[in-house]
C-alpha cells in the first residue's frame, strides 16, 4: 500500500523554482532517504509533503483517500485528515520550553485527539522508555542534552501515531556522541516498520537503514534507487560527485 | 619666669579684649566702602602733596557720603587687582578702569567716562573721514592709548600706515598749535580735550572714532547689589548737579561724564501670574491683557522697569516667588488665608466670592444649595472656606459635594456639562461669564475677601516702592482709568497704603500628623483603585488591540494602527479631558445623568481615559513579545495538529507571558504614577490631597510623605512584578 504518493509537485519561491515536478513513492514500511547538497530542494519538499508549505502545483495523495491538490482549496475536514496522518521531527527539535517532557508528549494527544488524560500518560512513560528517558519525565526541555531533547520530540511525534513520519536533518545540530542515540532509536523504529522519510547527511545511517535512497540535486530528483546500491555504485555523474565529495 | 608672665599678660589682654567688648558697648561700625585704584592715574586717581586725590576718588568719595559709608581708599599693583577683588579686600576698582576687553571679567557699572580717541581738524581742512588722512601730517600726544594704536603695530595702524606722518608732540597744548601753525593737518587726541577745544569755533571734530574707551567702575561678579547702589548714587550725583561740581576741579583734563539714567541698564520687574483669570490677568487675542497687567505695566513704567509678565502654574507659585524667578505675585491674588505666607502690598481691590448657577437653575439663595454639587478651584479661598474646616462651613456643610477643578475654566465646563450645579467664584470672573448669557449670579456672596500683591517675605524695599507708585497712580486718577477699561466686571479699588494686613483671620493651622495621614490615605485609595480598574481593563482590551493590530485584513490592521497612534500620540491629560465633556459637548447629554451605581461619571471617564490609553501601549508590548516566539514553535503545533486558536493559547501565549514581563513592569510602574493626572478630572486621589494639605498648612511635609507612599506602591507592584518573574524562571 502506498502510503504518500507524491505527483508532479513544483514550487517557487519569487522567481526561484525550488522544487521541478517532484513525483515519490512511498510506500508501507518503507524507510526512504534523501541525500543532497544545500539547496537542492530536500527540506522544502518535506515540508510541502507535511503541508507546512504550500506548494504551487501537483498532487499529495496520503493512503487511498486522502488528496491534495495544489493550487485548488482543500476541504478542512481533508487537511486534517493529512496532518494527521503525518509526523515531523525538526532539526532543532522545536519542543515546547514552558511544558515538561511529559507534558509536551501529552499535551497534543489529550487537547487534540480528545484521548483521555491516564491513557495519553501512560502511552507516553512507554514511548520515553522506548526512548530511554523514563527518568526525565519531568524534566524541561532547558535542562536535556540536544540529542535528549530530539529523543522527545520524536517521542511527541510518535504519541500521536502518524502512518508517516518525516525527519528533516534531524542530527544535524548534533555532535556524533549524541548524534548515535537519536540514530539509534530511529533504526528502532525501522525495525519496527515505521514508514519514514529521512532527509540526512549521515550516509552510513542511510546505507544502513534506509530501503530506498533517493538523491536529490537542483530541485529535481536525480537518481533513486536501493540504498546499499546506490551508495556503492551511483549512476549519475552528479551523484558521483556528491557522493565522493562526502567520502573526502 | 620672664616669658610665663609675658604669656599671662597676652593671654589677659585677648580675655579683655573678648570680654571686655560686650555687644551692647561697642557702637555699630558703619559699612566699609573700599576702592582699589593704581594711584598713577592722572587726572582719575594720584598722589598731590601727600595726599590721595583724583576724579574718580572724588566720586567714590561722594558716593560713600551719601550712603554713610566709610571710605577706604586702597592703593593697589594693578597685577594683583582681580586677587584683591575676588578675596573681598576691596569692593571694586575705581581707576579709569576700561571696559573695553574686560566686559566678562567683572560686574561693571555703567559706562561713566567716555575716554574717546577723536581727530581734531581746522574748520576749513579738506579732510573730512579717516580715509582723508592718508598722506597727512597727524600729532599725538606722548605715551597716550591713541599714540599706540596709530604705530606700525597698533589697533589702528591701518590709519597709521597711511599718515604721511606721525608727530610726537609732549603735551596736548603744543599739538594743537602745531595744527594751528600748519605743520600738522590734524590731532589725534581725548575726546574730551577735542571739545574743550570746540569752544573757539575754529575746528572741527571728525565723525569716526580712532579708538573707543568707556570706563566703569568694576565690582566682583556677581556683586550686582552694591554695584545697584553705587549706580543708583551716581545717577542721582549726575541729576544734582555734584558730578559737575566734581569735574570742575579738573576742568584742564576735560574729563567727559557721561552717566546717567537713560543709558542705566533698565531693572527687570518680574509679575507672576495665572493667564487664566478674568478680568485681572487673561489671554485675549494672542496677548495678556488684564486689570492687575495694565496696573503692572503703569507701576513699571513710572519707575523705569522693564516688565516682564511671566504667566505661572499656579501650584508653583511660591517656588518661582522664592527662588527670585518672579518679583511678585499680582493676580487677583486674594490676601485672606495666607496673610503669614508673603510681603504683602496693602490691599488694592475688595473682592468677593459669588456663586454662579445657570440660568435655568432653581438655586436662588444659598441655603438652596443644600444637596447640591459645587464646583470651586484649586487652592482659592472660596475653596478653604467652604471645607469642613473652613470660614463657611456652614454651606460647605450642607452640600452634596465639593468638587475641586484646576482651573475657572474646567469649573465653568462642569457646570455646563450638568457635571455640577453651581461654582463659587470671585465677582469678576462670575459677571464675565454672566455677560455671555447663559448664567446668572446669586444675590448672596459667599465670603468677601481683599486682593494684595504678593511679594517674597522680606522683600519690603520693593513691596514698598511698588505701593509708592499704586498710591501715586491712584491719587491721580491713573487708577480710575483703567478701572473703566474694565467697568464690566465691577472692581472695586480700595488702595489705601494706611491700610496694614493684620494676622487676625490668619488662624496658623498647625499641621495634624494623624489627619494628614489619614487623608493621605483615603487618597491612596483612590489611586490603588484606579490603578487596579485600568488594568482589569487595560490587559485583555491590549491582546485585542495587538491581535487587531497583526491582523491579515488590511482594514483591521490600519484600524488598530490609527488607534495605537492617537493614543500613544496625545497626552493622557487631554484624553482624560475629552472622554469627560465630550458627551456634553457632543451630544448634548448632561454629566450628571451619566452617573451609575453611585459612581461620579468623572470617575468613569478616568478610568475610560486610562484603559483605552494604556491598552495601546499594552498592545505593542504584546505584539512584541508575539513576534518574538520562532517560527519553530508554529511548526511543530501545527505538524501535531493544534488548531489556531489552541496554537495561541496553549504554545505562544505562555511564552509571550514570560518575555513581555519587564517591558509591561516599566508600564505598570508608570501607571502607578500616572494616576496622579486623575486630578485634572476633579477626581481626588493622593497627589492632590497631598498638595492641598501642603498649601494649608504651608509645609512640604505631606508631599514628601505622598512621594514615600508612591515609593511603597511600586515598590509593591516592582516586587509582585519580580515574583512573576522568578516563577516563570522554571524553564528559558
Amino acid at each position: 500500500m502506498q502510503v504518500l504518493q507524491i505527483s508532479d509537485l513544483s514550487k517557487k519561491f519569487g522567481s526561484k523554482a525550488v522544487l521541478l515536478n517532484i513525483s515519490m513513492n512511498v510506500a508501507q514500511g518503507e524507510v526512504v532517504a534523501i541525500i543532497g547538497p544545500s539547496g537542492s530542494g530536500k527540506t522544502t519538499l518535506l515540508r510541502c509533503a507535511t503541508m507546512l508549505e504550500k506548494a504551487d502545483s501537483g498532487k499529495l495523495q496520503f493512503g487511498d483517500d486522502t488528496v491534495i491538490c495544489a493550487g485548488t482549496p482543500t476541504a478542512p475536514a481533508v487537511l486534517k485528515n493529512a496532518r494527521r496522518k503525518c509526523g515531523m521531527v525538526f532539526q532543532n527539535f522545536n519542543l515546547f520550553p514552558h511544558m515538561s517532557v511529559l507534558d509536551n508528549i501529552i499535551d497534543a494527544p489529550i487537547h487534540v485527539h480528545h484521548v483521555s488524560r491516564t491513557d495519553a500518560i501512560a502511552e507516553a512513560l512507554q514511548l520515553l522508555e522506548k526512548m530511554n528517558l523514563a527518568d526525565r519525565a519531568q524534566a524541561y526541555p532547558c535542562e536535556l542534552s540536544g540529542g535528549q531533547q530530539q529523543r522527545v520530540a520524536i517521542a511527541r511525534a510518535l504519541a500521536l501515531h502518524p502512518d508517516i513520519l518525516f525527519f528533516d536533518e534531524p542530527t544535524s545540530a548534533l555532535d556524533p556522541e549524541l548524534t548515535k542515540e537519536v540514530l539509534r532509536v530511529i533504526r528502532k523504529l525501522a525495525e519496527e516498520n515505521m514508514t519514514m522519510v529521512i532527509v540526512t547527511h549521515e550516509m552510513e545511517f542511510a546505507a544502513a537503514v534506509a530501503d530506498r535512497i533517493v538523491f536529490m540535486a537542483d530541485g529535481v530528483i536525480v537518481e533513486e534507487g536501493e540504498a546499499q546500491a546506490l551508495i556503492d555504485d551511483p549512476q549519475q555523474e552528479r551523484t558521483k560527485a556528491f557522493l565522493s565529495g562526502i567520502r573526502n | 619666669m620672664k616669658w610665663k608672665l609675658l604669656w599671662i599678660l597676652l593671654a589677659a589682654v585677648l580675655m579683655a579684649g573678648v570680654f571686655g567688648c560686650k555687644k551692647e558697648d561697642v557702637p555699630s561700625k558703619r559699612k566699609t566702602f573700599t576702592v582699589g585704584f593704581d594711584a598713577n592715574f592722572k587726572p582719575y586717581g594720584y598722589m598731590e602733596n601727600g595726599k590721595y586725590t583724583g576724579f574718580d576718588l572724588d566720586l567714590a568719595a561722594e558716593v560713600a557720603r551719601r550712603n554713610n559709608w566709610e571710605l577706604v581708599l586702597k592703593p593697589i599693583n594693578w597685577d594683583a587687582k582681580d586677587a584683591e577683588l575676588q578675596s573681598g579686600l576691596i569692593d571694586c576698582i575705581w581707576n579709569g578702569f576700561t571696559i573695553n576687553g574686560r566686559e566678562d571679567k567683572y560686574t561693571w557699572s555703567a559706562p561713566y567716562v567716555d575716554n574717546s580717541q577723536v581727530v581734531l581738524v581746522k574748520k576749513d581742512s579738506d579732510i573730512r573721514k579717516f580715509a582723508d588722512l592718508a598722506g597727512k601730517r597727524v600729532v599725538v600726544q606722548t605715551d597716550t592709548p591713541v599714540q599706540k594704536a596709530l604705530q606700525q603695530d597698533g589697533k589702528r595702524a591701518d590709519i597709521g600706515k597711511t599718515l604721511a606722518k606721525l608727530i610726537v608732540a609732549p603735551d596736548y597744548n603744543n599739538a594743537v598749535m602745531q595744527l594751528d601753525s600748519g605743520s600738522a593737518d590734524a590731532v589725534a587726541m581725548d575726546i574730551g580735550v577735542a571739545q574743550s577745544k570746540m569752544d573757539s569755533g575754529n575746528y572741527r571734530i571728525l565723525d569716526e572714532i580712532v579708538i573707543s574707551e568707556k570706563y566703569g567702575i568694576g565690582f566682583k561678579t556677581g556683586n550686582t547689589a552694591l554695584r545697584d547702589q553705587v549706580q543708583q548714587t551716581l545717577i542721582e550725583m549726575a541729576a544734582d548737579g555734584s558730578v559737575r561740581k566734581i569735574n570742575e576741579k579738573y576742568r584742564q583734563f576735560n574729563i567727559k561724564f557721561i552717566l546717567d539714567s537713560r543709558n542705566q541698564p533698565q531693572k527687570k520687574f518680574t509679575v507672576g501670574f495665572d493667564a487664566n483669570f478674568k478680568p485681572y490677568g487673561y489671554i485675549e487675542n494672542g496677548k495678556y491683557v488684564g486689570f492687575d497687567l495694565d496696573l503692572a505695566a503703569e507701576v513699571a513704567r513710572r519707575n523705569n522697569w522693564k516688565l516682564v509678565l511671566k504667566p505661572i502654574n499656579w501650584d508653583a507659585k511660591d517656588t518661582e516667588l522664592n527662588s527670585g524667578l518672579i518679583d511678585c505675585i499680582w493676580n487677583g491674588f486674594t490676601i485672606n488665608g495666607r496673610e503669614d505666607k508673603y510681603t504683602w502690598s496693602a490691599p488694592y481691590v475688595d473682592n468677593s466670592q459669588v456663586v454662579l448657577v445657570k440660568n435655568d437653575s432653581p438655586i436662588r439663595q444659598l441655603a438652596d444649595l443644600a444637596g447640591k454639587r459645587v464646583v470651586v478651584q484649586t487652592d482659592t479661598p472660596v475653596q478653604k472656606a467652604l471645607q469642613q474646616d473652613g470660614s463657611r462651613a456652614d454651606i460647605g456643610k450642607t452640600l452634596a459635594k465639593l468638587i475641586v477643578a484646576p482651573d475657572y475654566n474646567n469649573a465653568v465646563m462642569q457646570l455646563e456639562a450638568g457635571g455640577a450645579d453651581a461654582v463659587a467664584m470671585d465677582i469678576g470672573v462670575a459677571q464675565s461669564k454672566i455677560n455671555s448669557g447663559d448664567f446668572r449670579m446669586l444675590a448672596e456672596t459667599v465670603i468677601s475677601e481683599k486682593y494684595g500683591i504678593g511679594f517674597k517675605l522680606g522683600n519690603t524695599a520693593l513691596r514698598d516702592q511698588v505701593q509708592l507708585t499704586l498710591g501715586e497712580m491712584a491719587k491721580d486718577g491713573t487708577v480710575a482709568e483703567i478701572t473703566a477699561k474694565y467697568r464690566e466686571f465691577n472692581i472695586k479699588f480700595v488702595f489705601d497704603s494706611e491700610n496694614k494686613i493684620t494676622t487676625d483671620n490668619a488662624v496658623k493651622k498647625s499641621m495634624n500628623w494623624g489627619i494628614m495621614l489619614k487623608d493621605l490615605l483615603k487618597g491612596l485609595l483612590i489611586s490603588v483603585e484606579i490603578f487596579i480598574l485600568t488594568l482589569i481593563f487595560a490587559l485583555p482590551l491590549g491582546m485585542l488591540v495587538a491581535l487587531g493590530r497583526m491582523s491579515g485584513n488590511i482594514v483591521i490592521r490600519n484600524i488598530f494602527r490609527v488607534y495605537i497612534s492617537i493614543m500613544r500620540g496625545t497626552p493622557l491629560m487631554l484624553q482624560l479631558l475629552m472622554w469627560f465633556f465630550c458627551p456634553y459637548y457632543l451630544f448634548n447629554i448632561q454629566l450628571s445623568d451619566l452617573e451609575f451605581c453611585g459612581i461620579e461619571y468623572s470617575f468613569t471617564a478616568v478610568i475610560i481615559g486610562f484603559a483605552l490609553n494604556y491598552a495601546a501601549y499594552f498592545a505593542e508590548i504584546y505584539r512584541a513579545g508575539i513576534n518574538s516566539i520562532p517560527r519553530g514553535q508554529y511548526e511543530a503545533a501545527y505538524a501535531l495538529g493544534y488548531s489556531e486558536k489552541q496554537t495561541f493559547f496553549r504554545i505562544i501565549l505562555p511564552q509571550v507571558v514570560k518575555r513581555i514581563v519587564p517591558p509591561m513592569t516599566n508600564e505598570v510602574i508608570t501607571l502607578v504614577k500616572d494616576t496622579s493626572l486623575a486630578f485634572s478630572l476633579s477626581v481626588l486621589e493622593m497627589f492632590t490631597i497631598a498638595k492641598y494639605i501642603s498649601s494649608t498648612h504651608a509645609t512640604m511635609l505631606p508631599l514628601a510623605v505622598a512621594g514615600v507612599f508612591y515609593y511603597i506602591f511600586n515598590f509593591i507592584v516592582a516586587g509582585g512584578m519580580a515574583m512573576i518573574e522568578k516563577k516563570l524562571n522554571y524553564y528559558r
